[in-house]
């Protein structure tokens, strides 16, 4: 009985254990993220959120696909951009994922010709999936977006 | 030798029509120097003042003056009234769609996009692929077309090439749809601070006053978009860009509103 009843006690411990290690579920307000980094991180350009619709046209996405949205755009005078998603689930963040890597692809061809200096950020733009949320943010600051995205999760 | 002395009489009866046309066409560079006959002059040009419509200069067949801007409306349209409109621009339109444009119109813009790139360039995403602006139109039902060209042409040696190529999206977009409202949109300034050599107001003015003869000749509609963005004198406001020339929202939407208030039933 002793050692039936130790036996339980460790399996106890080692459950617990395991329990604590699980991922933790990642929690984001799409508009609140958009929101912050249009306000914190130093554009060149003004950026202007768009109507879901719009977002939707930009980054030809399959509404089904998401859950939530929030899109900035510039004036035109830079490739400056702030996408973030929510998708239903992770199938569809990877989804969401291409689209957007397209949208820049795009960019970056559209701006070549037009204004070359841009084309770097569209290169290598911040762009960051974290469980069903994709973060896609163009600008000259990725460190910025990165640490303020960070703290933003961390918080949540 | 007797078939190529008929040979060249055909040839003289077929081509003198055409030689006594150059000689007399009004749109010849070295008439559009100054002021031309049956164009007001720029202090008289009618955006700068309400005219009532069809009083404004030349009336036509129809009676509509082609030579003047479309003047202001009684009431503004909605945006159910641009759901058989294509806008057709480059990247300022194309921000104007982001921004502030009526959603239920259809838009072919592109980043520097001009007049000739217009008709040859596939830049238009279709099911088929990319397409030039045209034959994504030819792909089209369409009743209106709006056209804002010009920024991207400023620094063309010779304005009239700009206009030959204008004239001949016009011709094609008559012969996809000859019942189409054609607007032409006047190019819109750009800051005091941002002008240069080539981007300059001066310049922008030369090229709307050609643009607006443009209309006349073709007996297409003349939109003064320009006015609703402009200073007292001709500039860009300087708050409404970042750049000098990409407008913000807010200037985006006095654009929209200006649409709004100006057409022609």
């Amino acid at each position: 009985m002793r050692r039936f009843s130790v036996i339980l006690v460790v399996l106890f411990l080692l459950l617990s254990v395991v329990g604590c290690r699980q991922e933790a579920e990642v929690k984001l307000e799409v508009a609140e993220c958009a929101h912050l980094l249009s306000e914190t991180i130093a554009f060149q350009d003004s950026l202007t959120a768009v109507s879901d619709e719009m977002a939707t046209v930009l980054y030809r996405l399959n509404e089904a696909d998401v859950a939530a949205k929030k899109v900035y755009v510039s004036t035109g005078a830079t490739a400056e951009e702030i996408a973030v998603f929510e998708a239903v689930d992770k199938e569809a963040a990877a989804r969401i994922k291409e689209a957007v890597l397209q949208r820049a692809a795009e960019q970056e061809a559209a701006f070549r010709d037009y204004l070359p200096a841009e084309v770097p950020k569209l290169q290598k733009p911040y762009l960051y999936v974290v469980d069903r949320y994709v973060i896609f943010c163009v600008s000259n600051h990725n460190e910025a977006v990165k640490t303020a995205v960070e703290e933003l999760l961390a918080s949540n | 030798m007797s078939l190529f002395v008929v040979f060249l009489i055909l040839t003289g009866v077929v081509l003198a029509p055409g030689y006594t046309q150059m000689l007399t066409d009004k749109t010849l560079p070295e008439e559009v120097i100054g002021e031309r006959p049956g164009l007001p002059g720029e202090e008289g040009l009618p955006a700068e003042k309400e005219v009532p419509a069809g009083e404004t200069g030349e009336a036509t067949e129809s009676g509509y003056d082609y030579g003047s801007p479309v003047p202001p409306a009684a009431a503004a349209v909605n945006e159910d009234y641009f759901c058989d409109a294509v806008f057709i621009g480059d990247s300022r339109t194309r921000s104007f769609q982001t921004l502030s444009g009526p959603s239920t119109a259809t838009y072919f813009t592109a980043i520097g996009l001009t007049v000739d790139t217009v008709q040859t360039k596939p830049l238009i995403k279709t099911e088929k692929g990319l397409v030039p602006v045209l034959d994504a139109l030819r792909a089209t039902q369409f009743q209106k077309v709006y056209l804002m060209l010009g920024i991207n042409e400023l620094g063309w040696v010779y304005s009239e090439v700009f206009i030959e190529h204008y004239q001949k999206i016009i011709t094609e977009i008559k012969k996809i749809e000859p019942q189409a409202h054609i607007y032409i949109q006047s190019v819109l300034p750009v800051a005091a601070t941002r002008e240069d050599k080539i981007y300059n107001n001066e310049r922008i003015k030369e090229y709307n006053t050609l643009l607006q003869q443009l209309a006349r000749d073709n007996e297409v509609y003349y939109l003064n978009v320009a006015e609703c963005v402009s200073d007292a004198e001709g500039a860009l406001w300087e708050d409404a860009s970042t750049d000098g020339v990409h407008l913000k929202k807010e200037y985006c939407d006095l654009w929209y509103e200006y649409l709004r208030l100006h057409y022609v039933p």
